[in-house]
């Protein structure tokens, strides 16, 4: 059977050394964690949209191109 | 409101494909696994049954996470990431001095509008050229004439369709 590579990297955990986060203590299950996600995304998503209506405030006159 | 009609199609040889591989994933995939996270998580696991090892590299993990507004947000991009990957990838200093170049030159006029990341994904992709897959779903920036197309992943949705590629670099 052909076997892969080994590949040099580093574990993903060492992801929160990097961005210098805590670790959450307990794991959260995919589909919960995905659901909290998905609704931050949304908040940045309405955030970014107020931010650009106040800095834009006639984009919204605009057609679409 | 999530979409009840989601799901993933394969392309035939999907796993004859990508079986003892690695993939590469573009920032993209995150994305939809936390949009569409019942018909992802089937994916990866039925992936990983076929001994896929996924995983990404530094420049990726920064697309996703830019715009975390909190510590909290942050930390729960990051745990995403954690739970999909096995591995980041290094930026070896051969991809900016040697693979970039090589790009740059490949792609001759196409590559003004390739961004950096994805010219980081291509080169370790040439770097690991004989192991690794990448799965993106933006063409655009992964030309045929540079790489090959092996197989694809569909995300059928109510009204729409995307398609993921997955691209080798064989040359």
């Amino acid at each position: 059977m052909k076997s892969k590579n080994i590949i040099v990297g580093r574990p993903p955990r060492q992801l929160y050394d990097d961005y210098q986060v805590t670790p959450p203590e307990k794991e959260t299950p995919f589909l919960e964690l995905a659901a909290k996600v998905q609704a931050a995304l949304k908040k940045e998503e309405a955030e970014l949209a107020r931010q650009d209506s106040e800095n834009y405030p006639f984009s919204r006159l605009l057609r679409p191109s | 409101m999530q979409d009840k009609t989601a799901r993933i199609i394969l392309s035939p040889d999907f796993y004859d494909q990508v079986r003892l591989k690695h993939i590469l994933l573009d920032t993209s995939f995150f994305g939809d696994s936390t949009a569409y996270p019942t018909v992802f998580l089937e994916f990866l696991e039925r992936s990983k049954e076929n001994e896929v090892t996924f995983v990404t590299i530094d420049p990726v993990v920064a697309e996703f996470t830019r715009g975390a507004e909190s510590e909290g947000i942050l930390n729960l991009k990051l745990e995403t990431i954690k739970k999909i990957i096995d591995v980041v990838m290094p930026i070896l200093p051969d991809y900016l001095s040697k693979y970039v170049p090589q790009l740059i030159k490949k792609y001759k006029s196409m590559g003004r509008g390739v961004s950096l990341t994805d010219f980081l994904l291509a080169a370790t992709l040439m770097h690991h050229k004989h192991d690794m897959l990448l799965l993106t779903k933006n063409p655009s920036d992964f030309p045929l004439y540079v790489f090959s197309l092996k197989c694809y992943v569909v995300l059928s949705l109510n009204r729409a369709l995307q398609i993921y590629g997955v691209y080798a670099y064989e040359s």
